[in-house]
């Protein structure tokens, strides 16, 4: 019974560690075949042929971000995107997910979540953006840093 | 009975020539009230008998011909390892069927440096987000020093 109860946990682990799943993957799941979305996702393997690809018009420090990047899935509505927003933030807030930062500005909304791996990155990073139309819903997974990410908005915003 | 069958009795029974009945029949009169004196001996000895046989049992008797019992083997039987068997199986198609829905809906590009240029964008606008609100806490924190530099005039 013993190494019975051990098979079975062992087959549960294993099963975590092969499917590397973001939070939001549900939510992506639910609306990804409703036509009035926009959806983009951009798998692990993709991720592992573009790092080993060397794209002239991407700035390096975008293709270094790249490179630590597992998954992309991002989901728009271009119209009454309200309801959805506050479904998804019910979502993320059951999902472990730390709030990183707050926008609200002239009834815009922005919140950035991130998973932090235990030690100084995130592996996973969730931003969702939401006005009284427009909904984005983005999911990032890899092995992200905040200096990367911060550096590189100095970079493209300046 | 006579004293003389009763003789005749005691001395087969001592030359061992008695038959089983005659013995019992013996038993049975020694065990009368008027047994003869010189007989005496021979009751007591029946008696001795008698008390003896609820002693027969020899403690700790291991009889050598009779089969030795296993010591306590693990047994398990085949019905329960089909059990097990069929709860794991059912464990692992579980796992497998409840897996595959949440597997990634293919993927938007199939050409990696549009994908890479896509991913491209929208990390600007996660970075666009980021600065935003880095800009936005660095003007309250402007305000909140221009508040503390009225505070400080006054």
């Amino acid at each position: 019974m013993k190494t019975f109860l051990s098979m079975c946990l062992l087959i549960v682990g294993m099963n975590t560690l092969v499917a590397q799943t973001g939070s939001m993957d549900a939510y992506f799941q639910k609306y990804q075949d409703d036509n009035s979305f926009t959806v983009v996702s951009i798998s692990a393997s993709m991720f592992q042929v573009i790092s080993g690809m060397d794209i002239e018009n991407i700035d390096p420090d975008v293709k270094a971000i790249l490179d630590n990047i597992t998954g992309l899935k991002i989901l728009t509505k271009e119209s009454g995107g309200q309801p959805y927003y506050n479904e998804a933030l019910t979502t993320i807030t059951n999902q472990g997910l730390q709030e990183m930062m707050t926008i609200k500005e002239k009834g815009e909304n922005v919140k950035i979540y991130g998973k932090s791996d235990g030690k100084e990155k995130l592996k996973e990073v969730v931003m969702l953006r939401g006005d009284t139309n427009n909904f984005v819903l983005m999911q990032i997974l890899g092995n992200l840093s905040i200096d990367q990410l911060t550096k590189l908005s100095n970079t493209l915003n300046k | 009975m006579t004293r003389n069958d009763m003789d005749t009795l005691v001395q087969k029974y001592i030359n061992a020539e008695s038959t089983r009945q005659e013995e019992e029949q013996l038993k049975t009169a020694l065990r009368g009230q008027d047994v003869p004196a010189d007989l005496k001996y021979l009751s007591t000895l029946f008696d001795y008998y008698e008390l003896q046989k609820e002693h027969t049992v020899v403690p700790d008797f291991q009889n050598p011909a009779a089969p030795s019992k296993q010591p306590n083997a693990r047994i398990i039987s085949m019905r329960w390892m089909a059990v097990a068997a069929s709860v794991a199986i059912l464990v692992v198609t579980l796992l497998f069927f409840n897996q595959s829905p949440v597997t990634a809906p293919a993927d938007t590009y199939d050409d990696p440096e549009i994908a890479a240029q896509n991913a491209a964008q929208a990390l600007e606008l996660l970075s666009g987000e980021l600065n935003r609100g880095r800009t936005l806490a660095l003007d309250q924190m402007k305000e909140f020093d221009n508040f503390n530099k009225y505070l400080n005039v006054f």
